[in-house]
C-alpha cells in the first residue's frame, strides 16, 4: 500500500494557487494535514479522492498514476468532504444504500454493512429518521459510515471533527487510528490537538506548500529551545503580540504567563519550556507567514 | 421607513450582484439576443393579417417591446426563479433572518432585484434595437425615443408585475417546488390570453394596448379594420405595410403602465403572511418507523465508536452486479420518498386516465406531463451529495445510467397503460415517449444544475407537441412523428456524459 504524491500543483485561475508543488510518500498510518485556513488541504484532499485533476504534477496509488486510471483508487477510496449535503427525506439506511451501490457493493453484502456501521457510530436508533431533521454532528457520523462503506484502503477525512463535540472528537479520532493499522488515514484539520495524539506522521502546509513533513517527535524535538515561559504585566502583552508568536497566556495574580516561541531568549527572565506540538504549528506557519 | 429602504435596497443589490457572477446569467443574456436575432431575421415578427409596420424605429421598438413583454416574461420567471430558496439552501436566509429586517422588506428586495436584473436584459435588447434600426430600417432615422420608450412603458411594468409574481411563487406552499415552474406555463399562457381580451385592467403585457395602437394606424392608412394579430412565426408573411407612429403616451396612459410596477411589488408584499422567514423546522421531512411517534428523538449524542474491536468486525465490503440495480432503486427512493399522499392519489388517478389513450384532448394526454418534477429531480440532483458520489468508480457514467434508467420506470406504467390499444406501429411512438424524456431531463440537469430547465422545456413540449403535428411524438395526432426523438435519446445522453466529465475535471 502506497501512495505518492509528486510535485501537485492546483491552480483555480485568476492567480489563486491552491497548491504550489506538494510532494508526499505514504504508507500505512495516520497522516495529520495540519494547516491554517486556505492552506490548500481541501485541495489537496479533493485531488487525491480523485474529484479534482492536479493542474501539474501526479498522483500514483500502488505505483499506478491516478489521472490515468482513477478507477483503481476509487475501487478503494474513503472520502469524507469537508461539506456534504444529504438528501432530506431519505432515512440513513437508505442514503448509505445509495453511496454503497454508487460504489459497487452487492445488494445483500450492503445492507449488513450498513447495519454494522450505524452501529458502529451510534446511529441504528435513528435509522428510520429522515436525514433532514438531523444535527450537524449526526450528519457528520453518517458521513463517517459512508467513507467506510467499501472497507477503504485509503481514507480521506477532511476536517471531520467539525460539529463534533468534546467527546465524540475523542472517540473519532480513537477510530481513525483503529483503522489505521492496515490502510492509509489521511485526516485534516486546522486543530493541533486533532492529531496530536492519533496521527504517526504531520505535515504542515500553509499557502499552499510543504511546510514540514516528519513523526510528531521529530517535531516536538526540533523545537527543543524554542520555546519559552515567564511573567509580563498585562499591559505588556498588546505590544509583546506584535513582536513575538505569542503560543499562550494564562492570568495571574502577578501579572499573565505568557509562552512565546522564539529562536532566542525573548526577555531577560524567560525560561525555557517543554515544547507541544501547538508550539511547532504556530512556529512554521509564523516562519511561513513572515518568509511571504 | 430610510432603515428599511437602505435594507431592501442592500438585500436587491446582493442578490443581484450574485446573479449577475452567475453562469445562468449568461445564457439569459443569450437568450436575449437570440429573441433580438429572431426579431431582426423576421423570424419572430408582429402582424395583423396581412400586414406589418413599415420598418422604422416606433415599429421596431413596439414590436421588441410586446415581444419582451410575453416571450422574456414567460422565460424570464424561470431564469430568475430561485433565489430564495438558494438563501435557504446556502444559511444566508437564517442568517438574515437573525437580523430586525422583516419579512416584506426581504421579500420586495427580492423583487426589486429581479426587476433590476430584467432591467439589465431589457437594456441588452434596447442596445439590440440600435443595431436593428440601423441595419434594417426602411424609413426614418435612429429616433431613440420612438425605439426605447415602449421599452420602459410597455415591457419594464409587464416584467416588473411578473417580477412579483415569481417572489409568490417562490413563496406560496404547493407553488415553491418544481410544481410552480410547470404551472407557470399555464399561469402565463392565461395571463396572456386575459391581456389580450379582457380590457386595459388585465392587460400587465401592454399586448392589447400596443395591437389597438396598431389597428388604429392601419385604419387610418388603409381604412381597414384589421381583425387578426399575431406575435410568432409562421410561413404566411405580411404583403402590405403601414406606418406605425407608436403609442401616444398621454398621462394617463403612463399612469396606468406604471401602476403595473406597483402592483408587482405588491404581490411580493401580499405573500408575506406565506413566507416562513426560513424557520427549518416549518419545512416537514417525512418521519416513518417507530421513531415518528415521539417529537424531538433523542440520540445518543456522545458516543461515535462502541468500541474499537468492532470497527476490525465488520462484514466484508462484497462487491456485485446486484449494485447497478440497487442504484436505481436509490435513484428511485430519492426522488419518491417523501411525496404526500395526495401526490400518489393524484398519480394513480393520472395512470386510470393513461387507458383512455393517446388522444391529445383526453386526459390521456396528461400522463407525460405529470412525472416531469420525478423526472426533473432525477436528472438533477442535489450538488452538495455529488462530491460524495464523485469519489466513487465510474463516477460519470454509473449514476447517469441509473438515472436514466430510473426515469424510463417511472413512465413505463403510464406509456404502457397508453399504448396497450396501439398496433405495431405505436410501438416507435411508445419507444419515443418512454426514452426521450429521462434523456432530456438528464442532459438537461446536466447542463443547467438544476431542474428548472427540464421542467420549462418539458413543459413547453409537451404542450407544443400537442398543438403542433409535426412536433408530435407523443402519438396524440394522427401523424406521430418519433423518429427524431428517438434519434435524440442517444445525443443527449452522451451531452449529459460529456458535461458531467468536464465537471469532473
Ligand atoms: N473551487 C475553488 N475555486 C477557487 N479557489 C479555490 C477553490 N477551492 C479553494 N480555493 C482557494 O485555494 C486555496 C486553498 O483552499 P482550501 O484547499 O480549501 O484550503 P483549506 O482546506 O486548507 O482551508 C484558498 O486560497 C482558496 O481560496
Ligand atoms: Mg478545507
Amino acid at each position: 500500500m502506497r501512495l505518492q504524491i509528486e510535485d501537485v500543483h492546483k491552480d483555480y485561475g485568476r492567480g489563486v494557487k491552491g497548491l504550489a508543488g506538494i510532494s508526499l510518500d505514504l504508507g500505512p498510518g495516520v497522516l495529520g494535514l495540519l494547516g491554517p485556513n486556505g492552506a490548500g488541504k481541501s485541495s489537496l484532499m479533493r485531488i487525491l479522492a480523485t474529484i479534482t485533476k492536479p493542474s501539474a504534477g501526479r498522483v500514483l496509488w500502488n505505483g499506478v498514476d491516478v489521472g490515468r486510471d482513477p478507477d483503481a483508487l476509487r475501487e478503494t477510496v474513503g472520502y469524507l468532504p469537508q461539506d456534504f449535503g444529504v438528501y432530506p427525506n431519505l432515512n440513513p439506511v437508505e442514503f448509505l444504500e445509495l453511496v454503497a451501490a454508487a460504489k459497487g457493493l452487492a445488494g445483500g453484502a450492503a445492507r449488513r454493512r450498513i447495519d454494522a456501521l450505524l452501529a458502529l457510530v451510534n446511529l441504528q436508533d435513528v435509522r428510520k429518521r429522515a436525514l433532514g431533521g438531523f444535527s450537524g454532528g449526526m450528519r457528520q457520523r453518517v458521513g463517517i459510515a459512508q467513507a467506510l462503506l467499501n472497507d477503504p484502503r485509503l481514507l480521506i477525512v477532511d476536517e471531520p471533527t467539525a460539529g463534533l463535540d468534546p467527546e465524540e472528537r475523542v472517540r473519532l479520532r480513537h477510530l481513525l487510528s483503529d483503522l489505521s493499522g492496515e490502510r492509509i488515514v489521511i485526516l485534516s484539520t486546522h486543530i493541533v490537538s486533532d492529531v496530536e495524539a492519533t496521527a504517526t506522521r504531520i505535515a504542515l502546509i500553509a499557502g499552499g506548500r510543504l511546510l514540514q513533513d516528519a513523526a510528531p517527535e521529530r517535531l516536538l524535538a526540533q523545537m527543543a529551545g524554542k520555546v519559552w515561559e515567564w511573567v509580563v504585566p498585562s499591559e505588556a502583552l498588546v505590544e509583546l503580540k506584535q513582536r513575538h508568536i505569542l503560543s499562550g497566556a494564562i492570568r495571574r495574580s502577578d501579572g499573565v504567563a505568557v509562552r512565546v516561541v522564539s529562536e532566542h531568549p525573548p526577555a531577560p527572565d524567560a525560561r525555557p519550556a517543554e515544547p507541544g506540538l501547538e508550539d511547532a504549528y504556530l512556529h512554521h506557519v509564523g516562519a511561513a507567514r513572515a518568509a511571504a | 421607513m430610510t432603515r428599511t429602504l437602505r435594507a431592501v435596497l442592500a438585500i436587491a443589490r446582493a442578490d443581484l450582484r450574485e446573479r449577475t457572477r452567475q453562469y445562468p446569467f449568461l445564457w439569459a443574456l443569450g437568450f436575449v439576443c437570440w429573441l433580438g436575432w429572431l426579431t431582426s431575421e423576421g423570424t419572430l415578427r408582429v402582424q395583423l393579417g396581412d400586414f406589418r409596420g413599415r420598418l422604422d424605429a416606433a415599429w421596431i421598438g413596439g414590436s421588441l417591446a410586446v415581444t419582451a413583454s410575453n416571450l422574456l416574461a414567460l422565460v424570464g420567471f424561470w431564469l430568475v426563479r430561485g433565489t430564495i430558496e438558494r438563501d435557504r439552501v446556502t444559511g444566508v436566509g437564517q442568517v438574515l433572518a437573525t437580523t430586525p429586517l422583516t419579512r416584506g422588506a426581504y421579500l420586495v428586495g427580492k423583487w426589486l432585484s429581479h426587476v433590476a436584473y430584467f432591467g439589465l436584459l431589457l437594456a441588452l435588447l434596447a442596445l439590440a434595437a440600435v443595431a436593428m434600426t440601423l441595419r434594417n430600417a426602411e424609413a426614418g432615422g435612429l429616433d431613440l425615443v420612438a425605439l426605447w420608450l415602449p421599452m420602459a412603458l410597455v415591457a419594464l411594468p409587464a416584467l416588473a408585475f411578473v417580477a412579483g409574481l415569481v417572489v409568490a411563487f417562490e413563496v406560496l406552499p404547493g407553488l415553491r417546488g418544481g410544481f410552480g415552474n410547470v404551472a407557470w406555463f399555464f399561469a402565463w399562457g392565461m395571463l396572456s390570453v386575459a391581456s389580450m381580451q379582457l380590457g386595459p385592467v388585465a392587460d400587465f403585457s401592454g399586448l392589447a394596448l400596443t395591437r389597438d395602437s396598431m389597428r388604429a394606424a392601419i385604419r387610418a392608412e388603409h381604412g381597414v379594420d384589421e381583425p387578426s394579430f399575431t406575435l410568432g412565426g409562421g410561413p404566411r408573411r405580411a404583403t402590405r405595410t403601414f406606418a406605425y407612429g407608436g403609442l401616444d403616451w398621454s398621462a394617463e396612459r403612463v399612469g396606468l403602465r406604471l401602476s403595473w410596477i406597483g402592483l408587482g411589488a405588491l404581490v411580493a408584499l401580499a405573500a408575506t403572511p406565506f413566507f416562513d422567514r426560513f424557520d427549518p423546522a416549518r419545512r416537514r421531512f417525512r418521519v416513518r418507523g417507530p421513531a415518528a411517534a415521539g417529537e424531538g428523538v433523542s440520540v445518543p449524542a456522545v458516543v461515535v465508536v462502541r468500541s474499537a474491536a468492532e470497527a476490525h468486525d465488520l462484514p466484508p465490503a462484497t462487491r456485485g452486479w446486484s449494485a447497478g440495480p440497487a442504484l436505481v432503486r436509490s435513484e428511485l427512493l430519492r426522488v419518491l420518498r417523501g411525496r404526500r399522499a395526495w401526490w400518489w392519489l393524484a398519480t394513480a388517478a393520472v395512470f386510470v386516465a393513461s387507458f383512455t389513450g393517446a388522444d391529445p384532448r383526453g386526459p390521456g394526454a396528461l400522463a407525460l406531463l405529470w412525472p416531469v418534477l420525478v423526472w426533473s429531480r432525477l436528472g438533477a440532483p442535489d450538488a452538495a451529495v455529488e462530491p460524495l458520489l464523485r469519489a466513487c468508480p465510474h463516477p460519470v457514467l454509473r449514476p447517469l445510467l441509473a438515472r436514466f434508467v430510473a426515469g424510463v420506470v417511472v413512465g413505463l406504467p403510464f406509456v404502457a397503460a397508453r399504448s396497450l390499444g396501439s398496433g405495431p406501429e405505436g410501438w416507435l411512438v411508445a419507444a419515443a415517449t418512454l426514452l426521450f424524456p429521462p434523456a432530456l431531463a438528464v442532459a438537461l440537469g446536466a447542463v443547467a444544475g438544476s431542474p428548472k430547465a427540464f421542467e420549462a422545456t418539458w413543459t413547453a413540449l409537451w404542450y407544443l407537441a400537442l398543438q403542433t403535428p409535426s412536433l408530435d411524438f407523443l402519438g396524440a395526432t394522427t401523424t406521430p412523428n418519433p423518429g427524431p426523438f428517438l434519434a435524440a435519446v442517444p445525443v443527449l445522453l452522451l451531452l449529459a456524459g460529456a458535461v458531467r466529465a468536464r465537471r469532473q475535471g
